[in-house]
């Protein structure tokens, strides 16, 4: 399709846009992802945001030993391992980095970064309970970033220009949304992999031309009239995908599955909600951001999750569950632990574990398991 | 009459009429906990070849660790409300429950998984087949996962420890702890009180800290009095929070004697004893806190008499260095820091405190808990916890510093390095760091230790005859 391709070239010459973007004097604000960090606060600040969401190098995994122990998340590590080799180019190009801090994985990020490179980073914290508390802690957080954006970029964040970057940005959820939405149909439009880049590509490309994108993206696929599939429908979940962590999907796809719905707390975008546009705009955003999604697997308690993989797995009649998770994700791994209990019991879906540590040699053994997970969801009655 | 129990629990302190008083007791635990003659006679031997049993003080220690275990054990079975808070824990709660109580026999308020420590690790060498459970129920080998909540969760499995009438998770500082909670809440249906705070402050901060850091953590801290209050009908306010401090003060002034004749030259006590103490305060709230601090006096005099005399148990002059952590379940890995001639005066848990800043004047119970802990260091961030260590150093006497942390600690794990670096350039002093596990012997090579700590002891040797 013309957009997915149009897309594609845009994150691939995203890298000397920003260059350019930081010539003309913009800043350029970096945020780990994780779905904590509005982007709307940077937008408002006439910056340029950029997520780290790269990923799936184990190469970068090894340089980050030397910084800190191997008993952390894989992706965390990757990002330390990207952070401090001082030659990353995504890295050098930031004037800031913002790190929501949601468990012990990216405050090790946050101090290692902090101590061994001269970036300017600032992490806030991300409370592990929904409740009133949590949701004043989350704002008080948001209101520090805003200040500190302020700060760099020497503007001020009106209300106006964030009620505008919070319109832009629904309008950019909003397209994800529908497009998610065609893939519950029998033949869905389009693939996993390319939803998953578009996602990706929401968190880096610049914004309007973004949602241009999607915008002619949403009328291909209205008038595209995708062939007969039948591959077992699939929910793939865990806790991160990142760009460039492309194993999975491919894998699943090449052994005949189709994934039809994606969960990850890194690496896709919350798309469900929009933020409220007639509210005060930051309150706007911290209800949006951290009381109306989902919350991911490291909340306490993370039951919501779990009830929620439920409903998607029931909304977009998936066949099976794919569960991928990074080495060392605690609250992942404990979670695939009872969650195939529930899901059997709720909907008599099955589900495939599967660990990676971005190391090539886990293709094979994850391969075999993908073909005989998918084998055995077409054998069953 | 003797038992096939009577020896270990001669060697362990008991006195005979306690032995026959408490024979009921004592067989229906080991019946629970599957202990029979031949564990008891393998304990035996640990116990006089791995801990220095010429003193008495330690013989109660092991002694008061044997009741613990049997109050655990026995708690719902004697009609116990029962309430188990994570490790570390967040200082005086527990106690503050017992001195709010009608009667202190009312609440087993307890840590069990470090019970089991000091138990089924310390003495009896039996941990695998609990920690074997607890990896078979969720918490997987392979993935490093703390192997304290393999305990926890084996020890439910088996049955050999109650289900509690609530847990209180330690949210505030380690993430694992509240999700494994919440994994035993999914499988027993027990109540669960999460704690939260956010570590987030920047590098650099400590002792500062943003005041809402503190609003936040003392408001979850006082919906965790409320649950208390509406659960169990117990209240706990200012006169409480003060009196539970004094069912610790003896404990602790105990403590704080052995912690002085620890800094005389030679150390006149092993890193595996002192452990043995160390716990009483963190992992329980019953009888530690009376026949527990009773041991740690008569311990502290026979000290008191080893300085006197000149006996240690390494050499006169011998390098002298703060160890990190103790192993909760491994003498044999405790024993070779003095093996290779290293004197510990001090560890981490018992470093006095640096003098903290002025309080704030925060209006409730829970604020101003939580600002001691921001206080604290290690519940305020990485760069706290360093800097704690580094400003409580000061008071500490040592050539090198050996910093040992559980690889499957996150907190830990997030600064091993960053502290490796910050406390040699801030300190001058060599630090060894160790990743090893304080709770499953299984994950290390105490061998291999050894030849790093013997490298280490070596160096700062040399270190020291050059100087």
């Amino acid at each position: 399709m013309e957009a997915i391709r149009h897309i594609r070239s845009l994150l691939a010459s995203r890298l000397s846009a920003l260059n350019q973007e930081k010539l003309k004097g913009k800043k350029i604000i970096g945020y780990i992802p994780g779905g904590y960090f509005p982007e709307e606060l940077v937008l408002a600040a006439g910056a340029v945001p950029v997520c780290m969401i790269r990923g799936g190098d184990h190469s970068a995994v090894e340089t980050a030993i030397a910084y800190v122990d191997r008993w952390l998340d894989t992706f965390y590590r990757a990002q330390i391992g990207y952070g401090v080799s001082g030659v990353d180019p995504y890295y050098k190009v930031l004037d800031a980095l913002f790190v929501p801090i949601t468990d012990a994985n990216n405050r090790a990020l946050s101090d290692v970064l902090a101590y061994h490179t001269p970036l300017d980073v600032f992490p806030f914290g991300i409370p592990h309970t929904k409740s009133e508390d949590g949701y004043g802690y989350y704002l008080h957080g948001l209101t520090k970033v805003k200040a500190k954006l302020e700060q760099i970029t020497g503007n001020d964040i009106t209300d106006e220009r964030l009620a505008k970057a919070i319109e832009q940005c629904n309008r950019e959820r909003e397209l994800l949304k529908e497009i998610s939405l065609m893939r519950k149909s029998d033949n869905p439009p389009i693939a996993s992999k390319d939803f998953v880049m578009i996602n990706h590509a929401s968190m880096i490309v610049e914004k309007t031309t973004m949602i241009e994108n999607l915008d002619s993206l949403v009328r291909e696929l209205r008038n595209a009239k995708p062939g007969v599939h039948d591959r077992p429908r699939l929910m793939l979940t865990g806790s991160t995908l990142a760009m460039g962590d492309h194993k999975i999907v491919e894998l699943i796809e090449s052994a005949g599955g189709n994934v039809v719905v994606e969960d990850f707390a890194e690496g896709i975008k919350p798309y469900w909600n929009t933020v409220p546009e007639n509210d005060a705009p930051l309150n706007a955003l911290a209800k949006t951001y951290f009381m109306d999604r989902v919350a991911p697997a490291w909340f306490r308690p993370g039951s919501e999750r779990l009830d929620y993989l439920i409903r998607l797995a029931r909304d977009y009649s998936v066949n099976g569950v794919v569960w991928y998770h990074l080495m060392y994700r605690e609250s992942y791994k404990m979670q695939s632990y009872y969650f195939p209990e529930m899901l059997r019991k709720e909907t008599g879906l099955t589900m495939l574990t599967l660990e990676s540590d971005y190391d090539p040699a886990e293709t094979g053994q994850m391969s075999t398991r993908i073909e005989t997970y998918i084998e055995s969801i077409r054998r069953q009655p | 009459m003797t038992t096939y129990y009577t020896e270990l629990l001669t060697l362990c302190g008991f006195k005979e009429d306690e032995i026959t008083r408490q024979k009921q007791r004592i067989e229906t635990a080991f019946e629970i906990l599957q202990l029979g003659p031949e564990d008891m006679k393998i304990a035996a031997e640990r116990v006089q070849n791995r801990f220095d049993i010429e003193l008495l003080g330690i013989r109660k220690a092991l002694g008061v660790w044997l009741k613990e275990l049997f109050d655990v054990v026995l708690a719902r079975k004697e009609g116990k409300k029962i309430i188990y808070f994570g490790y570390p824990p967040f200082q005086y709660t527990g106690l503050a429950i017992k001195a709010a109580a009608k009667s202190r026999d009312e609440f087993y308020v307890g840590c069990p998984e470090v019970v089991f420590c000091q138990t089924f690790g310390q003495i009896f060498n039996k941990l695998t087949p609990i920690l074997e459970e607890g990896e078979a129920k969720g918490l997987a080998p392979g993935h490093a996962m703390c192997s304290l909540l393999q305990i926890k969760n084996g020890a439910l499995a088996k049955k050999m420890i109650p289900l509690p009438d609530m847990s209180i998770a330690t949210s505030y500082f380690c993430d694992m702890g509240p999700k494994a909670d919440e994994l035993m809440q999914y499988r027993y249906g027990y109540p669960v009180i999460y704690v939260d705070s956010c570590l987030d402050s920047p590098w650099g901060e400590w002792p500062n800290f943003d005041p809402e850091r503190v609003h936040y953590l003392g408001k979850q801290l006082n919906g965790m009095f409320q649950s208390l209050k509406d659960r169990f009908d117990i209240e706990i306010d200012e006169t409480v929070w003060k009196n539970s401090r004094f069912l610790a003060g003896r404990l602790y002034m105990a403590i704080d004697k052995v912690n002085e004749f620890l800094t005389a030259d030679p150390v006149p006590l092993g890193v595996a004893d002192t452990e043995l103490i160390m716990n009483f305060p963190y992992g329980c709230t019953g009888i530690a806190m009376d026949e527990g601090a009773e041991a740690v006096e008569i311990l502290a005099d026979e000290l008191k008499r080893r300085v006197e005399q000149g006996i240690g148990v390494v050499p006169k002059s011998a390098p002298r260095v703060l160890l990190a952590f103790q192993s909760l379940v491994d003498p044999v890995f405790n024993q070779l820091i003095g093996e290779v001639g290293l004197a510990v005066p001090a560890t981490m848990t018992l470093l006095p405190p640096p003098p903290f800043p002025k309080s704030h004047p925060y209006p409730t119970l829970g604020e101003k808990r939580a600002e001691k802990a921001m206080f604290g260091g290690a519940y305020h961030s990485s760069y706290g916890n360093i800097k704690r260590i580094e400003e409580s150093l000061k008071f500490a006497d040592v050539d090198g510093i050996i910093y040992n942390y559980q690889y499957s600690c996150r907190p830990l794990v997030c600064n091993s390095k960053l502290l490796k670096l910050h406390l040699e350039k801030e300190t001058g002093l060599p630090t060894l760091l160790l990743d090893m596990d304080f709770y499953d012997d299984r994950n290390y090579s105490a061998a291999a230790l050894r030849t790093r700590i013997e490298a280490f002891a070596e160096m700062l040797r040399a270190k020291k005859a050059a100087a």
